[in-house]
């Protein structure tokens, strides 16, 4: 196993929790199994709950001896769900706690979530977290309750567009934007902690039908500029927002500010938020000239 | 079956938030309507809440607007009351589940086109995110605030709406810890039990719950607060903000 880096104490990778997948209940009422760490989940409405099931393996001696734990150190398998778009976050499955003598456990996880507290997506976790320790910890090591020793994400999306950028095509000449513009990006330069999927939209000129032919295929040089536009967009409005490098590792993946995290790390790697802002500040024509090299916009 | 609010899609609100902007509220309260072409119901199963209703509403709303001095201008204190007001009464009166109440279209109707004239005189600047569906919408953010902060064990269950203004936004605009109904309201103590005594010291309130908050959400990535017990959260969250006006005031 190797050790995660995400947390400040020794962390144990998502291998941990075995190699079952996670399976869901469609709307047919059929068992899927899940692939990856994404899915969507087609039909569904706030009328149907959302049934998973998952089988779990875990090596209790090697998870303690790996993190270090000591024998009084309380854990326990922890399943929560958090929908960014209700705003509710709730543990759906807690275990007892996992005994250090026992080499293997072994649990049949199910749980049910309400549809009425859901909508547009969801992260369903698998987390190991310590509830209680008395002894004193090394520094590196998990102490305080609470704290997660293993985490493995699922994304489940419900209804929309998938994985893609969440995008509308428009008449803008019905429509309060210009209409000799062909796309426009909405969004809020100060909720950085608010989620792509559910709070940015890019609007595309359904009165201008060349420019949407060329757009729609992803491989289009229109596309890539649009999207290149985009990121630009993103990432000049969140660093003209004072919070964003004060904040940045404390950004979710999925929320704008995480994204726009990974995408200056795309084009600046290794470099910290300070220095990219910095050479944002000192030199703006270089760092537009970076982006460009390095989320593309035009094939050459 | 969840009761289904009428909807106005993003184009619509943007348009209408925008003609907003000019009109007065003699013009907003004249626009103001329980129906618009372009609105819709979602198309999920559910029982559309019945126009009856809508028109009960706005009344409910009006008589509290009037109460606080509508339509003359509204005074700092008076719009501070209508965050009260209006967010206590509309989550007690609309009885709308989760997954429609985080629908920004279901607001933008309520502020495009049912109470329009609510949102100009609460918000003088009449930006159009007062008016449109979103997290800075007028009755959006107030009927949240009322759902997350509730407290049922209290005299008054929405006394923790009262908090500044620049509070809440701390609390409320961060999805990923306002999730967590319970540590939001545990930060909402914190911020109401925060005694300032001038003589003693020059630092701002919003400076400590500004830090503090960071100072959670830092924490947030390796802890699952949800296991915490009230106890166990008390003391976290009171210690981030002990640390923070130890910080602040060396």
């Amino acid at each position: 196993m190797i050790a995660s880096i995400s947390f400040p104490h020794r962390s144990l990778p998502e291998e941990v929790f075995g190699t079952s997948p996670w399976s869901y209940r469609n709307p047919q009422g059929e068992l899927i199994d899940v692939s990856g760490r994404e899915i969507s989940v087609d039909g569904w409405d706030y009328n149907m709950d959302l049934d998973f099931q998952r089988q779990v393996h875990l090596d209790v001696t090697e998870i303690y001896r790996l993190c270090h734990l000591s024998r009084d150190a309380e854990v326990q398998l922890i399943c929560s769900w958090f929908c960014p778009t209700t705003k509710v976050k709730k543990i759906a499955y807690r275990s007892s706690n996992l005994g250090i003598d026992e080499n293997a456990w072994f649990g049949d996880l199910k749980i049910s979530i309400n549809g009425e507290e859901l909508a547009e997506s969801l992260f369903v976790d698998l987390e190991l977290v310590l509830v209680n320790t008395s002894s004193p910890a090394d520094r590196f090591v998990a102490s305080r309750p609470g704290h997660k020793i293993a985490q493995q994400k699922l994304q489940v999306r419900l209804e929309g567009s998938g994985s893609q950028f969440p995008t509308s095509a428009v008449n803008f000449a019905e429509s309060s934007f210009p209409t000799g513009a062909c796309w426009h990006l909405q969004w809020s330069h100060s909720d950085l902690e608010g989620y792509l999927m559910n709070d940015v939209r890019l609007y595309l000129n359904s009165g201008n039908p060349e420019f949407i032919r060329k757009v729609s295929d992803p491989d289009s040089e229109m596309a890539s500029v649009v999207s290149w536009d985009v990121a630009r967009r993103l990432i000049s409005g969140a660093l003209a927002n004072d919070s964003f490098v004060e904040n940045a590792e404390n950004y979710p993946s999925e929320s704008i500010g995480g994204v726009v995290v990974g995408l200056l790390q795309l084009c600046y790697p290794g470099k910290g938020m300070n220095e990219v802002s910095s050479i944002y500040l000192s030199d703006r024509e270089k760092f537009e000239t970076q982006l460009q090299a390095s989320l593309g916009g035009v094939h050459a | 079956m969840p009761r289904l609010y009428p909807r106005l899609d993003p184009m619509s609100a943007n348009q209408l938030a925008e003609e907003h902007k000019g009109k007065t509220i003699e013009e907003l309260s004249e626009f103001s309507s329980c129906e618009h072409s372009d609105a819709f119901v979602a198309p999920v199963g559910g029982t559309p809440v019945p126009q009856r209703e809508l028109i009960e509403l706005v009344g409910k709303v009006r008589t509290k607007l009037l109460e606080l001095g509508y339509p003359q201008e509204s005074e700092r204190s008076s719009r501070k009351q209508f965050d009260y007001e209006i967010g206590k009464l509309l989550f007690e009166e609309m009885d709308i589940t989760l997954g429609e109440a985080a629908r920004n279209d279901v607001w933008s109707f309520l502020g495009c086109v049912m109470i329009p004239d609510a949102v100009a005189w609460r918000f003088q600047d009449r930006h159009p995110a007062r008016f449109k569906g979103g997290i800075r919408n007028t009755f959006q953010r107030l009927w949240w605030r009322a759902r997350v902060l509730y407290e049922e064990s209290n005299d008054d269950n929405y006394y923790l709406t009262k908090l500044p203004e620049d509070a809440l936004v701390q609390i409320m605009e961060r999805p990923n810890m306002m999730a967590d109904w319970k540590l939001s309201r545990c930060i909402a103590h914190q911020v109401s039990e925060l005694n300032f005594d001038q003589d003693k010291t020059t630092i701002r309130p919003e400076d400590i719950w500004r830090d503090a908050s960071k100072r959670i959400r830092q924490r947030s990535p390796f802890t699952n607060f949800l296991l915490l017990d009230e106890t166990e959260l008390d003391l976290f969250v009171k210690g981030c903000f002990e640390k923070s006006i130890e910080i602040l005031c060396s």
